[in-house]
Parts: C-alpha cells; structure tokens; sequence
C-alpha cells in the first residue's frame, strides 16, 4: 500500500471509530443523559449513572414530565421511590431530584430551575442536621448567593433570570460523554453490567441500592456499618459545628431553605418538609459528638416553618422508635429490614414515609413537628436515647470506638 | 499550551504545519521565522510574561556565541566570556529554580528570618539553559558555526522540544534547519509524524493518564501519614512506576510526530529504560540526552575516569546529584540523584569484580540475567518513591509500607471471594480490611498489563524503524537488555497496510476521547 492510500485509510478509520464511540454512548446512554428508552438486558440497568449523577440529573429533571418534585440528598435518593404505589393510585407523576453529597444550595438552586419550568403541584424536602451546621464564626452570605461553578447549569439564576452559560454547559454536558473515553468505557460497563447486582439509578432518579444489597450479601451488615461510621465521625468531628451562628443565627443553609420554601408557597406550591430517619448508630454518633443539643435546636428551628400555613408541613422521621434500632452487631448477610447502613434507609421505610407525608395518619412513623409539642418530644428522645444506650452497651461501644481511633 | 489538549491538536499544530508550508514556497527564511514565533507563541500560551525572559535569554546566549566564535580579541579573554555566559544561564536558573530553596534551607539551618516571595519556574527554564550552555561551550571549543540568530532561535525555541526536551545539541538541529528538502511538504513525513505522534498521545492519555489514578492516592495518603499496607505501598509505588514510564515516553514521541511533520528528526530521548540489566544501561536509556548532557559538560570535566577508580566515582556521584537538583529544587531530588550515584558506583564496582574474577559468562545465563533485571528494577522503582514524594516523610512512609512493616492486608470485598483461601491467607498473618476492592483490583490490573509491555513489546522507535523515525539509530545490547531478539520485537514493525491504518487509528481515536480529562506532563514541572 503507498504512504498515500495509507494516509486515507487511516483518516477513514479514525471517522470511523469517532463515530462508532459516539454512537455507542448515546445508544447506551450510560449516565441517563439523553433519555434513551431503556431496554431490558441491554441498557435498563445504570451501574455507571451514579458517577455523572450531578451532570445528568437536573438535564433528566427538566425533560422529565412531572408534578411531584422529591429533593434532598443521597438519603431521598435511595429511600423514596417515585415509583411507589400511592403515588401511582394519586395519579402523581413523580421525579426524585436528590442529589448525593450535594451542598444544600445545588440542591434547592436545581430544584427551583425544575419548579420555574413544571407545573409543580408539590414537593418533599428530605433535609439532614449535618447539612445545616455551622461554626461560630460564620458570617452570613449575600443575596443572591456567589455563583458556584455547579450552578452553570442551571438555566436561571436564584432570582429568576435566564442563565447566559447555561445553553453552552448543557452543550458541554450532552457532548463531552460523546467525545470521551470515560463515555465510551461506561457504556461497555453498562452494557456487560445488566446483572441483578449492579448499581443503577432509574429514568425518575431513584437509587434502588442494587450494590448496597449485593454489599451486604456478600461482607454482610457489619462491614457497612463499620465502612460509613468512621465517615460520619470524621463528618460531625471536622470542625466545631453548631446549629446557629453568632446570636441565634441561622446558619446560611437555613436560611437559604427558608428562601426556597417561600419561593414554592409563591407558587401555591404544597410543601413537606421531613427530617430524615437514621439508624441509631447515626443518633449515637451525634450525641458521643456533643451535638445533640445542636441537633435539637436545629430541629426547634424547623418548627418555624409552620409559620407558612397549611400549605407547608414539617415531620420529624428521626425520633426513636423500633423502626432505627435493629441490632446491628448480631446481624448476618441479610440486609436489616429499614436501613442498609446508619445513614441510609431502604426502600420499604421510604414507602412509609411517603404514606405518612400524603397524609396516612395510621403510619405509626415520623410525627409532626410542632413548637408546642417539640419541647416534650426532645425530653422524651433523651430519655429513649438513654434507655437504649443502657441496654445496648455492646452497640454504645462499637460505635464510640471509632472515636477513639 | 500541552500537545495533548484539543486547542494544540486541532488548531495550533495544523494551522502551524500549514503556515510553515505555505510561506516556504516562497521564502525559506521567513517559513522559518513563522516556525519561531509560532514556538514562541507556543510557549507564551502558558504565561506570556515568562517571553521576555525566553528571548532575553537566547539574544544574551547568542550574543555570547558570536563572540567566542570570533576568537581572541582585545578586551575580555575567550574563558572569561565564556565563564560570563555559563555564570548567566546558571544564574537565571539558580533564581527561578533554587533561590527559594536555598533561602529556605539557610534559614532553617542559621534560624535567620529569611523569606523570598514565591517565585514561579517559568516553564522549560532547565531544557532551554542546558542547551544553551552547551552551545556555549562548542563556541568556546570551536565546534559551532556562524549561524544566523533566526536560525538560532529556531533551535533554542523549537516547539515539538521546548517545553520538556530533548535537549537538542546544535549539530543535531540546525543543519537540519537550513537544508531546502525539509522545506517542502511530503505526505510521507506528514503520515509518519502523525502515527508516532498518535502513538504517543495514546500512551500519555489512555495508559500514563489511566494508571496514575491508582498511583496519585497512595502517595497522598502517605503524604497524610497513613499507614500504608504491603500491597498498598507496592501497589502505588508501582502504579507510579508505569505512569512516569508512559507520561515520558508519550511526550518523547509525541515530540519526535510533531517535529517530524515538520521534516525534523529530533534525538532518541527514551528507549525501553525498563527493560535494561544495569543501572548503568538504564541510564543509557531513560532521558538520553540529559545523560548525554551531564556526561559531556559536568563529567567529563571533572575528570570523568581519567583520574583513577577512587575519583570516577566521586565525579559520577557528583553527576547525578547534580542531576537529581537539576529536576527540582528539594531533598527528595537530592536523595533520588545520590542513590543513583550509589547504584552507579556499585554497577561499576560489580563490573570490575566481575571481570577480576571473570564471571562475565554470568551475563548470558538465563537466570543471571533475570536477577539483574531484577535488582535493577527494584531499586529504580525505590529510587521513583522519593522522586514521586512530596517530602522525605512521605518517602519513609512508603517504604514501610513496601517493606511489609504495616503487615500484609487484602480489601474483605476480594477476600468474600476466596472461599476457603480465606482461611489459609489469614492463618499467614494476611488481615482483610474493610471495603470493596475495586480499587484493588484495578490497580493490580493495570500493573499486570502494562509491566509486560513495557518490557515485552518493541518501543515507538523500534516499530518505526523502517522510516528512520528519530535522528539517531539505538541497536539494543542483548547481553544489556531484556527480551531484546524476541518474537514479538520482531514482528511488531510498522508497515503502510489497511491492518496498521486500523490499529493506528484506534490509538488516535481513544487518545483524542481521552483528551476529555487533560494531565500535564509529568516532565512539565523540571
């Protein structure tokens, strides 16, 4: 062959290969970033869609035909399925924005660029103490909040206006999985990973926590218990965290909630705020923390929000009940019935939750939280706290030995 | 601006190649002077600040050059210029490089309050001083010629070099520069520029890119103080190993493509280092033209082995101190230079033993020789673990780790797998720690792949043989290297037919779609 014909060939082949990568990623649709229909064995199952969970969900979100917006974090993501059944027999369509280890203001800035362009009829806020904390020291941030890079993808800013960088990152997100290695490297995994063990993430952003599953199966409860707890330690030990800055300020996190509910009530939106449940092991960190006493004034401060009126709702998930104090040392490789690990819940007491939230009054889980009743709750917490502890040296010591370390 | 980055690959290399062409059908000299300033530009994407400090350096240098070629003339004697210009290069780098090492270190020693203000390496300040020190030297000697400073600057800044070597000699470059030929385009030069240059755009993005993801955390935990298990350490270490191996070597023929479509043929700067028998060998392969640099302006005149055993190897280990500093103003550098003296000095010990009592049989014995590889792998592996380390700590945490100090531990998500293995292992003294092993795995992987191809497989230069890819032929040394007459290096030879345009482009394309998650060259921060 002359230099020539090789010089052509190669330059066919490389336009070649080019496209068949493209192709590849947009037909397998690994990340959920093109709305590919899902094909059972071939693509329906994501176990790569976690990694580009931040570039694809809130493009997912606003293709998404909804009326019910799920937002939070990583907690919402596994626990609430929009795919329940009374959601179904409501005739809700349902999107779960949650948002694993996002900050509270990709969270709610997502969400209000969802709820600017739906006819929103509703929205549940998963929130968690340790995403509000803040340090004495704390000074309150401006309005509008300082842009964050996460936040070129939305297509408004917190006031509304239309985003000047939003068509290009969109453009940037849709087409840098086409042109990327990565791309084409995680559609082979998507396509070579349709077993019932991998993880995924559905086209309405719910986790059904395949992996944590298999995990559990194959180390069994223990050794996810004893992965997240150090992480939790080192997460409530970082730094000298309080519920309020300065004299009873909220923490700009708080703030910035309130901001987003008022927002939703502007658009006669119905609001359920809801404290996520944890497992004890998580409540026995917090308090071997000295947090305790900050998580009850955050929770104090979450009452304020019944100020909104009827339209807003707020339920505490995380009082002790028999619901987050599975034994964690006797289990074996079946996963416990509520939580896959202190932080995070499964399925079946999500199911709950959504029930107790729209309003199943017969669900003896999650209650809500009220000024009036919350002094007495708080007292009642600290006595079952303590009553658990007294019982359950075993599990008391597993968990404040990680502090030690 | 980096070769593998979009705005290099798909706008400066093509509209530069085009320019270049274009114009030298009409003026040779200014084809050339486009060639300059777009190298110029070139380097100024980076910080165009840091262009006076270029350009004042090569008017400096030539100016020098010309007045050591004129021979002796009233005024100033030939050494004194000479010892100026030298004092002149060694003095801007001493600045950017050094200053704040030594001050920081004066200080630690005397307690004085001394400080310096961050001063930032302007980048490819060690390549283009060594060059042009040499240049001065050769002008001293009167090895240079009277060149033209257009044609000087072409050799100083040459983009395709500039930025992390080779370090050309002038007798390389700029005859090459002033020959008609090179000025014409042909498809042939273009095509085999663009295959090395993809060949090495795939070992830099894909391989050195895909490998440091396991080497950069281990470091990182060490540097943090972590306690680093057995297969941890060795892991990372050996990850690193691998990314150091394929980041270079990318570069290396990634310059040789890009000067090639220019009709340029650069000097071999890497060739197999890994698969070298000695210390001695690996260092006749791993960046060749520093070695060649040290040799012939610091070695040699300090006496090289001229002067009796004792002081070879006081020179030799003086050299590769110098070396070590010469990649960083740190400790770590210093140390890594003088345990390559030391393993110098004892190679060239071993061969006066072994030819005292004459064991060179030795070398041909099949075992032997994998002994030697051996020894001569690990301790350049040892010797990366302080190259690659933030400080001395770091280091020191490291090898206890390799050494087996912090035990032996598999991740439990491998050990689930093992079934009654798991017994056994444990009855050893393995633990088995917490998590999924992926990252394990992965590691493991990706060392067991690339260890063998970079000891197994024909290096760019020997696949391109045919087509003369670089300016100077290296022949492999059996009794030197390993694996050096196996079947593979002889079979695997580029040649124009529809199988190598295929395996070509599927190098070119995951290359450019690994481009999506751009690295800098390691080499980059010397």
């Amino acid at each position: 062959m002359s230099m020539k014909k090789f010089f052509f060939a190669w330059l066919a082949f490389v336009v070649l290969f080019f496209a068949a990568a493209a192709g590849l990623t947009w037909f397998t649709d690994p990340y959920l970033m093109y709305g590919q229909a899902p094909i059972a064995g071939i693509n329906a199952i994501k176990p790569e869609a976690g990694t580009h969970s931040r570039q694809a969900r809130l493009h997912a979100a606003h293709r998404a035909d909804m009326d019910v917006l799920i937002v939070g974090n990583s907690r919402v993501e596994m626990g609430l399925d929009p795919d329940n059944a009374l959601f179904k027999s409501r005739g809700d369509r349902v999107f779960n924005l949650g948002l694993p280890g996002s900050p509270i203001g990709m969270q709610y800035g997502y969400a209000l660029d969802v709820v600017r362009d739906k006819d929103i009829k509703m929205v549940l806020i998963g929130v968690d103490f340790l995403d509000f904390v803040t340090t004495a020291d704390s000074t309150p941030e401006n309005w509008p909040p300082a842009p964050r890079d996460y936040d070129k993808r939305r297509k408004y800013d917190w006031d509304g206006h239309a985003n000047p960088d939003y068509r290009l990152q969109k453009l940037r997100d849709l087409a840098l999985p086409l042109i990327s290695l990565s791309g084409v490297l995680d559609s082979i995994s998507t396509l070579s990973g349709q077993k019932p063990n991998s993880s995924s993430l559905t086209a309405d952003g719910f986790n059904p926590g395949r992996d944590m599953a298999w995990n559990t199966k194959k180390e069994g409860v223990l050794a996810l218990f004893r992965q997240k707890t150090p992480q939790l330690v080192q997460s409530f030990t970082r730094k000298d965290w309080r519920a309020f800055y300065g004299a009873g300020h909220w923490s700009n996190e708080l703030a910035l909630l309130d901001r987003f509910v008022r927002e939703l009530r502007a658009r006669d939106i119905e609001v359920h705020i809801f404290v996520n449940p944890y497992h004890i092991h998580y409540l026995q960190v917090i308090d071997r923390a000295g947090l305790w006493m900050e998580f009850e004034k955050w929770k104090m401060a979450l009452t304020t929000f019944e100020d909104y009126g009827d339209g807003v709702q707020v339920v505490d998930f995380s009082r002790i009940t028999p619901f987050h104090t599975e034994p964690v040392l006797s289990a074996g490789r079946t996963p416990l019935k509520w939580f896959w690990e202190p932080a995070h819940y499964r399925r079946e007491l999500g199911d709950l939750m959504i029930r107790r939230l729209l309003g199943d009054c017969t669900v003896a889980f999650g209650q809500t939280l009220s000024a009036d009743s919350l002094r007495e709750n708080l007292e009642a917490d600290r006595r079952v706290l303590d009553a658990w502890q007294q019982a359950n040296p075993d599990e008391v010591g597993f968990v404040n030995g990680f502090f030690a370390k | 601006m980096l070769f593998n980055s979009y705005e290099f690959i798909f706008a400066f290399l093509p509209v530069t190649v085009a320019l270049f062409f274009l114009i030298s059908r009409f003026d040779h000299e200014k084809a050339i002077g486009v060639l300059v300033l777009a190298s110029l530009f070139f380097y100024g994407w980076w910080n165009p600040k840091y262009l006076f400090l270029i350009i004042l350096s090569m008017g400096i240098n030539y100016g020098v050059g010309r007045l050591l070629g004129n021979g002796d003339k009233e005024g100033l004697s030939r050494k004194t210029i000479l010892t100026l210009g030298i004092v002149f290069n060694l003095g801007l780098l001493g600045y950017y490089k050094y200053a704040g090492f030594f001050v920081s270190n004066v200080a630690a020693l005397t307690g004085l309050d001394w400080q310096i203000g961050t001063i930032v390496l302007p980048l490819a300040i060690s390549f283009f001083t060594f060059q042009q020190i040499a240049y001065l030297v050769d002008a001293y000697e009167g090895i240079t010629k009277e060149y033209k400073f257009l044609h000087y600057a072409l050799f100083v800044t040459f983009f395709p070099q500039l930025i992390a070597g080779p370090i050309v000699h002038h007798k390389e470059m700029l005859p090459q520069f002033m020959q008609d030929e090179k000025m014409r385009l042909r498809l042939d030069n273009i095509t085999i520029g663009l295959m090395i240059f993809s060949i090495g755009l795939f070992k830099k993005a894909v391989l050195a890119d895909g490998v440091a993801v396991y080497a950069t955390p281990v470091f990182k935990a060490a540097g943090s103080g972590a306690e680093l298990g057995f297969f941890e350490a060795w892991g990372g270490a050996l990850a690193y190993t691998l990314q150091l191996y394929f980041d270079f070597s990318g570069y290396s023929d990634m310059a040789i493509g890009a000067a090639r479509l220019f009709g340029i043929r650069l000097p071999l700067n890497f060739h197999s280092p890994y698969k070298a028998l000695s210390i001695v060998e690996f260092w006749r392969r791993w960046h060749m033209t520093l070695s060649r640099f040290l040799r012939d302006y610091v070695y040699i005149p300090l006496g090289g082995n001229r002067k009796g055993k004792a002081r070879r190897y006081v020179n030799l280990s003086a050299t590769m101190l110098l070396g070590g500093l010469w990649h960083g103003a740190g400790w770590t550098f210093v140390i890594w230079g003088a345990l390559h003296g030391l393993y110098l000095v004892i190679n060239h010990g071993w061969h006066f033993v072994q030819s005292k009592l004459g064991l060179e049989g030795l070398n041909k014995s099949f075992l032997w020789r994998g002994l030697a590889w051996a020894l001569t792998f690990l301790a350049v592996v040892l010797g990366w673990v302080f190259f690659r380390a933030e400080d001395f700590d770091t280091a020191t945490t490291m090898l206890a780790g390799m050494s087996g100090a912090n035990g032996i531990s598999i991740p439990n998500g491998i050990a689930v797998h093992l079934g009654p293995l798991q017994q056994l292992l444990s009855g050893l003294g393995i633990d088995f720690t917490l998590g999924g092993g992926s990252s394990f795995v992965w590691t493991w992987t990706w060392i067991i792949v690339l260890l063998p191809a970079a000891l197994l497989l024909p290096n760019t230069q020997q696949i391109m043989d045919r087509f003369g890819p670089a300016y100077n032929r290296v022949t492999d040394q059996v009794a030197y290297t390993l694996a050096s007459d196996s079947l593979l290096m002889r079979r695997i030879r580029f040649r124009p037919s529809l199988g190598w345009a295929a395996i070509c482009a599927l190098m070119t394309v995951t290359g450019l779609l690994a481009l999506s998650q751009i690295s800098e060259f390691l080499y980059f921060q010397f």
